[in-house]
């Protein structure tokens, strides 16, 4: 017991080192200011900024505008995609009909698209939340897609035994044994929106995480840059573990009615 | 017969959506339903095309972008590779950088834009851009390929003594091939929308991106359609490259379990 404590902390201390590390070098080097100061700055700054960002409540401001985006953006995309996902997965015929459209769209880096939603919906919040409901749809789509083909023949042929109605067939058959892949599509179709939120706003916005990294740079002010980032990067971390952490507790639940 | 009736009506079907859609845009546009600059009709876009093509413009910015891409994707790939293989032939190594590396991965591509623009200016910015976007998928596969190295070809190069170097030329270079194929064609997707993304977010020197961005400006949608068009097709002919690529070394991966 002592034994596997004493290792995680040691793994944890080996963790440390890099970072720890490049802490005590950026203090010396912007102390003697080997670089130009307005571009590499002590991490202290950056800690003082966050710190004050997050007291006159700017912080909390601009992540509440980046969350709504997200969260509109996605639930529109995801639950497109879900849909459409099982609609084709179980009618080959729709799959047939959505496939072309779909692959050709899907061609598309999603920045690419940028410019023809800007004109299409104007430089206000329509146009970002297209914009991520668009990069929510397709993960979500192809992860639903494979989650309910992929049920094995199996478990249909004793649903067909016991005459289950197509509806039950879905709620019951279809959607508990897809839910992994199911899972794994929420989880990429929300790290897309996140990713997504942050370009949007970066190109056009008044506020916003993506925004507050852009405003930094205006101002050449790489303290609220590297907030800006550390926030991003925080929020879709937390985001991914949050996710996790429900999707593991639903497996128990899951293999325990299963079971 | 019969079967051929259903093939033919399979394709029917497969055609059902995209004829749809372009006889609903060849009305719009032809009876002006929606002003010209919201949406150009098909003969709108390829008159556009012509014009570009004719003023070289359409391959000079197509031929920017593309050299960018593949420097992008070079530098990201090579130093992905690097990092990748250091994490997963040293136990050290994983526990010190694997913790800061998933740390800063965690950051959206996008958001690293103004700090690349701060710190360098022009196709440097751009490049760094891809190349940060490039690297990952090369790392995380290159790491995963070399993990899942049997452990009796370790157990080999113990007995014989093979030093670091003997070991990854002999055994994990080898070993990681397929899985590092892999990571290359997600990187390859991956650098192509983030040179699009470089391109808006960081404009100059040119690129297909910014033609596209160009034609926002002065409402020429008929150029935007063009760029998306042209985007699309090349992205699509690299990872098709990518996966021709992939699948050719696949023989390695059914050889090396073959060979238990």
């Amino acid at each position: 017991m002592i034994a596997i404590k004493n290792k995680k902390i040691k793994n944890a201390a080996l963790g440390l080192i890099v970072p720890i590390w490049i802490v005590i070098a950026l203090e010396i080097v912007t102390k003697y200011e080997i670089f130009p100061p307005q571009i590499v700055i002590p991490p202290h700054v950056v800690l003082s900024t966050f710190i004050d960002l997050l007291k006159t409540g700017e912080l909390l401001n601009h992540f509440l505008f980046s969350m709504r985006r997200v969260l509109s953006g996605f639930a529109v995309g995801a639950s497109f995609g879900f849909v459409l996902g099982t609609v084709a997965a179980i009618s080959s015929r729709a799959e047939r009909i959505l496939s072309p459209l779909l692959t050709a769209v899907s061609q598309v880096p999603l920045f690419g698209w940028v410019p023809l939603l800007m004109l299409w919906f104007g430089l206000g919040e329509s146009f970002k939340v297209v914009f991520i409901a668009l990069g929510a749809f397709f993960p979500m789509f192809i992860n639903t897609f494979e989650g309910i083909h992929g049920v094995p023949k199996s478990y249909i042929e004793v649903a067909r035994t016991f005459e289950f109605r197509p509806w039950k067939l879905l709620h019951k058959v279809f959607l508990p044994a897809a839910v992994p892949s199911i899972f794994a599509g929420i989880k990429l179709s929300l790290g897309m929106s996140w990713m997504l939120v942050v370009g949007a706003e970066l190109i056009a916005a008044g506020e916003g995480v993506g925004y507050l990294i852009v405003w930094g740079r205006q101002l050449m002010q790489m303290d609220i840059v590297f907030v800006g980032i550390f926030v991003v990067g925080f929020v879709g971390y937390l985001m991914f573990v949050s996710l996790n952490a429900i999707e593991s507790s639903l497996m128990r639940w899951h293999s325990r009615t299963a079971g | 017969m019969k079967l051929k009736k259903t093939d033919i009506s399979r394709v029917g079907e497969q055609c059902v959506l995209p004829v749809v859609i372009g006889i609903i845009w060849y009305i719009v546009s032809t009876r002006h339903l929606v002003m010209r600059d919201l949406l150009p009709g098909p003969g709108d876009v390829l008159v556009a095309f012509r014009e570009t093509l004719n003023d070289g413009t359409f391959f000079y910015n197509l031929r920017i972008s593309v050299i960018r891409v593949l420097k992008g994707f070079l530098i990201g790939s090579a130093a992905g590779y690097l990092l990748g293989m250091i994490l997963g032939m040293s136990r050290v190594m994983e526990k010190m950088i694997a913790p800061i590396f998933n740390a800063v991965r965690q950051v959206p591509l996008p958001a690293w834009a103004p700090l690349m623009v701060l710190m360098s200016h022009g196709e440097l910015s751009q490049v760094l851009f891809i190349s940060i976007g490039a690297s990952y998928p090369v790392v995380l596969n290159t790491f995963e390929g070399v993990r899942s190295v049997k452990a009796e070809y370790l157990e080999v190069a113990d007995v014989y003594k093979f030093d670091r170097i003997r070991t990854f030329l002999k055994i994990f270079l080898p070993a990681s091939f397929p899985s590092v194929l892999t990571g290359l064609r997600i990187s390859m997707s991956i650098s192509w929308m983030a040179v699009v993304a470089a391109e808006i977010f960081m404009s100059s020197g040119g690129g297909i991106g910014e033609m596209m961005w160009g034609g926002r400006d002065i409402s020429r949608m008929d150029i935007v359609f063009v760029c998306i068009i042209a985007i699309a097709l090349v992205g699509f002919s690299m990872t098709w490259l990518m996966r021709i690529l992939e699948k050719t070394f696949s023989f390695w991966r059914l050889t090396m379990k073959e060979s238990k």
